[in-house]
Order: structure tokens, then sequence, then C-alpha cells
């Protein structure tokens, strides 16, 4: 397991990161998200042991994230860069020798990632000669060569088209369920919430939000419903229950106030439309995210 | 240590296969032989012609010795070397004589012209004046052909046994032997002390000057690309400098290795013009102890500008 506890982060005149916890669990991915400039790469940083906090500490099961354990690290940079004039295998077998990797070990992992994402072909090719998409799988590889316990993905599918996000996010899931410990960083909300077991929601170092991502949508989600209706539905554009509407053709999707019980809300409608279809529907992430960095 | 070992393979590895680094294999020598030889090739270029040298002795006391000595040092095909002109005029004062002869120099008819002047403490003053003050050699022989002249001069004057003198001016040469921790003695002398010791600097320069650069390019790049962020998450900073040192300081090493013949040539160069000045010192050793005590020294300069007939 690894915690995070009391993170704290202070430059000249700016606090980066104030006084965060949490903690993740084997075989789940936890979702780090926010803003820009939120403090997600300073966090990133310090997990790595890259930068020192200037209070708090992160403990590997137990024990202080030190050099020791910077072998059980994988990290996908979102600012990616390889060596453009070596070829990929040898950078692959180069970045895996710095986790220890002995070098024929590498060689073949190397081979069996590289046919895994299909890019087999490459194998011999300079990295300047590939395209963008190719080179971002060649840098994934290197983060996962060395079957790292504590995988930490910044933006993993920026450049990526959509057959080969399919292709990174089966990936990681994979990985997941071989019980590695995965950090998600992501302004890609729809990723997120295929992906994250939990989420850690941090705007401007501050945490706002974090837990069970199926929770924190239930906790999110009782005030937001979705009618199918027949009739002259224009009453409820004039509803003081209701914060905010869409409405389509013969459906909406309502945000109800915080004081009003959804169930007698359906009551006030029965009698003025033909309600076809009542639901209470969950919040996307995306929502979640707006509102709650809104709020903060 | 593995890891900076493993740096320093990656950084060896890779910059050795860049075509950059092919072409300066090749450059690299080059430009130490350039440096460090050419300069004493044209330094110690003799002139294959007779050169034309004026003669200003305003002491009046010194020309027809120093004519005859210059006159004296043949080309190799056995020509005079100098051909010396007298260019002093009684009643003209030494500035006009200056100018007239330096309107000569500029106009190429003499290579240069000798100007031997005292100072107002009755000091000897001695000047070569030339378009051209490159040549080693010639300053040498003139310099050392008027030093014998005068000092012998001064000790006829002096009353003192020039006999005597000339043998005292020979010098005996020290050699040198190499004691090693066991107490067993070997022939390294100063040539070997001295190339090595030069070998060693010139290495350990280009070393340093090559592999720094290397080291801060090599950085840049990994900064750019933020490949730093992946390395210093996987190795110590104090690994990533000692592999980034070692590669790089390894590849200069076998870039200057690589020119080991064009060393030797510079060895053999430099050790050529060792052997005529020892050649020169041993043969008036020699003569001194067979009691060949003379002022006429022609063996001097026969010997001293013939370096290929040193060994024979």
């Amino acid at each position: 397991m690894l915690t995070v506890k009391n993170l704290r982060k202070e430059y000249t005149n700016t606090v980066a990161i104030d006084n965060i916890s949490f903690s993740l669990q084997p075989g789940r991915i936890f979702g780090l998200l926010g803003p820009n400039g939120a403090g997600k790469t300073t966090t990133i940083r310090i997990i790595l042991n890259i930068i020192k906090p200037t209070t708090g500490e992160v403990l590997f099961d137990g024990k202080p994230m030190d050099r020791s354990i910077q072998n059980l690290t994988g990290y996908l940079p979102e600012e990616r860069g390889l060596y453009k004039k070596s070829t990929v295998l040898d950078v692959i077998v180069y970045l895996a020798s710095l986790k220890n990797v002995p070098a024929h070990k590498a060689t073949q992992l190397a081979n069996e990632w590289l046919n895994k994402l299909g890019i087999m072909e490459y194998k011999n090719k300079k990295i300047e000669e590939l395209s963008k998409g190719n080179q971002q799988k060649i840098q994934f590889i290197t983060s996962v060569i060395h079957d790292p316990k504590i995988l930490i993905l910044d933006e993993p599918f920026t450049g990526f088209d959509p057959i080969n996000q399919q292709l990174i996010k089966e990936t990681i899931l994979s990985l997941a369920n071989a019980g590695k410990i995965i950090v998600l960083s992501t302004h890609q909300m729809d990723f997120a919430e295929k992906l994250c077991n939990d989420i850690f929601l941090i705007n401007k170092g501050k945490e706002v939000c974090s837990g069970n991502l199926s929770e924190i949508k239930r906790q999110y989600g009782t005030q937001s419903i979705k009618i199918e209706y027949q009739g002259n539905a224009a009453f409820l554009n004039e509803s003081k229950d209701i914060a905010h509407i869409d409405m389509y053709q013969n459906f909406a999707e309502i945000q109800l106030n915080d004081t009003i019980n959804p169930s007698l809300f359906l009551r006030s409608l029965v009698d003025k439309i033909d309600i076809k279809h009542f639901s209470i529907i969950e919040p996307t992430l995306n929502k979640i995210f707006i509102d709650t960095i809104n709020k903060s | 240590m593995n890891k900076a070992l493993a740096i320093a393979k990656w950084e060896f590895m890779e910059k050795i296969k860049s075509k950059a680094m092919i072409i300066s294999f090749f450059l690299t020598p080059l430009i130490i032989l350039g440096f460090s030889i050419l300069p004493s090739v044209f330094a110690e270029k003799d002139e294959a012609t007779t050169q034309a040298i004026g003669i200003i002795d305003n002491t009046q006391n010194y020309f027809t010795s120093l004519s005859d000595k210059l006159s004296e040092f043949k080309l190799e095909d056995k020509q005079p070397r100098y051909v010396v002109i007298n260019l002093f005029k009684q009643n003209e004062s030494l500035d006009s004589l200056k100018a007239e002869a330096n309107r000569n120099v500029v106009k190429k008819k003499i290579e240069g012209y000798l100007l031997l002047t005292e100072n107002p403490k009755k000091e000897m003053v001695f000047e070569y004046r030339s378009l051209s003050l490159g040549n080693f050699n010639d300053y040498k022989r003139f310099e050392e052909s008027f030093n014998r002249i005068r000092r012998l001069r001064e000790f006829e004057r002096a009353n003192i046994d020039t006999a005597l003198v000339s043998h005292l001016l020979n010098n005996v040469e020290m050699s040198t032997v190499k004691i090693d921790e066991k107490g067993k003695e070997s022939s390294a002398d100063f040539k070997s002390q001295y190339f090595s010791s030069f070998i060693f600097i010139m290495i350990l320069f280009m070393v340093i000057m090559i592999s720094g650069g290397m080291l801060v390019r090599s950085l840049v790049e990994e900064k750019s690309n933020r490949l730093i962020e992946i390395i210093v998450s996987s190795c110590k900073p104090d690994d990533i400098l000692k592999g980034k040192i070692l590669g790089l300081s390894g590849l200069t090493m076998a870039q200057i290795i690589f020119a080991p013949r064009l060393f030797h040539l510079r060895i053999r160069f430099l050790h050529s013009n060792f052997c005529r000045c020892r050649f020169y010192c041993y043969h008036r050793t020699r003569s001194s102890t067979d009691n060949k005590l003379s002022l006429d020294d022609n063996h001097f300069a026969d010997c001293y500008y013939d370096s290929g007939d040193a060994k024979s």
C-alpha cells in the first residue's frame, strides 16, 4: 500500500501542495485529478522522490519512499521525449537497465511489449523515424517493462488515436488486475471515469474531494433525475424546485435543488404531464469535476 | 554503481555511433597534430637557399669575425647559408643607416640585418631586424655566433687562457637513471619522462575540454526532452553524473588513443630535434676530453646543424 501523509510543498512565494493525504491500494487505479496548476505533478514528483516535500511523508508498505524503492516505480511523464537518434530497442533496454533489469531480460521483455502494442516492426528503427503515437507507446513500454509495483501515468492517453487509446486503456486495466498500484493523472474525465476506482480531486494544492468513485457519484447524484414524458413541460423552466434543467424533445435532465425530495417532485409532475420514464441519474465525473472545482 | 556504469556505457556507445563523433575521430588527431607540431615545424624550417644578411656594426669591432663565423654555415648542397653584407658607412648617422637598411629589407634586397650598438651604459645591444621573424634556427645561429666571438674576445683581453676557457665552457652532460621500487635501475631518461608528461597533459587537456562539452550537451538534451525526470526517478543524481563523466571521458580517451600513430610521429619529430642538441653536447665533451682545445670550432657548426648524421 502506498500512503501519502500530510504532504506539503512550499516554494519561495507559493504553496504548491498543502497538507494532502491519501492512500492507494494494490490492484486499484487511483485518479489524481485537478485543473492545470493544481499540484498534481508536484505530488507525483514527491511520490517518485524526484523532489523532497517541505513536510509530510510518502510510505510504501509502511517504509519511506527512498532510493531503495525506485526500482519498484514506473513513471510516464506528461511531457514526453526520448533519445531521437537511438533505436527503439536500445532506448528500452537502456531505461530498463536503470531499473536493474539485465540486458538480455530487457530485450526479451521489450520484444513482448512491442508485440503486445503492435509495433514490433519498429524495433530497430530510430525513435525519430516513428510517429508521435508510436513514440508514446515506446515511452509507455519504458514505464512498465520492469514490472513496477507502483505505476504513475501522467496523461497517458494524450496523442493517441481512439484505437490506441482503447489499447492503452485495456493495458492499464490488465496491469491493475495484476495487482499494481496505478496513479492516473488526466484531464480526460471520460477515461478517468471508466478506469479509476478511487479519485483524489485537488485544486490550488488542496484536497477538494476524494474517495471511492462510485460512492462519490452516488453522493453527488441523488439530486439529478431524468424524465421522459408526453405533454407540455414548459412549466418546468419556471419551477423553483429545479436548480438546472436540460430540455429535449420528449425528455429532460434535471438537477433538483438540495432541499427537494425526488419522489415528491415526481408526484408534483404526474398531474401536469404524462410521465413515461423516471430515473435518478449519477452525474458524470466531468460534471462532478466542474461543479467541485467551481465551488472550491 | 551499476547504474552509473549503465549510464556510462550508454553515453559511450550512443555517442561513438554518431556521425559527428566518427568525423571528430579523424579531426581530433589532426587538430592535436596541428596545434602541437605545426608551430615548431614552421619555426624551425630552414630556408633552402642562401640568404643575404646585412650587418650594421656601429661598434666597428665585430663585423669581420661575425661575417667569417656566419659564412661557415652551409646549406645541404654545401653552398653558404648566409651572404653577409656590410651596411656600415663612416660619416653616416645610425638612424640613416637603419633607414637605408630598412628600405633594403622592404625591397627584399636583403633578408634582414644585424644591428650591433652600445647603449649609453656601454652595454652591447644586438638586434636582428627582418620582415619575417619566425625562424628560430636563424636566431640561434646569430646569437650563438656573436656571443661566442664576444666571450672569447673578452677573455683574451683579460689575458685569460682562451684554451682553458673554451674547455670550461664545454658542458658535461648529466644522464638520468630511474630506480624503481625494487631498486632496479632502468634506462628511463629525460626524453621518456618529458614526452610521457607531455602526452599525459595533452590527453588530460583534450579529455577535459571535449568531455566537458559533451556532458553539458547531454544534460541539456535530457532536460529539454524531459527524460531527466525518468532517469532521476530511477537512480541517484550522483550516479547520473558519475556515469556521464565516466562514459564521456572514456569516449574522449578512445578518440585520442585512436591516433597513437600520429602521436608517435610527433614524438619522433621532437626526438630528432632533441638528438641533435645532445649530439652537439656530446661532441663538445668528447673534444675536450681529447684535449683538442681550439678556438676554431668549425666542427661545432657542422655537427650542430647536421642532425641527419647524428648517429654516424
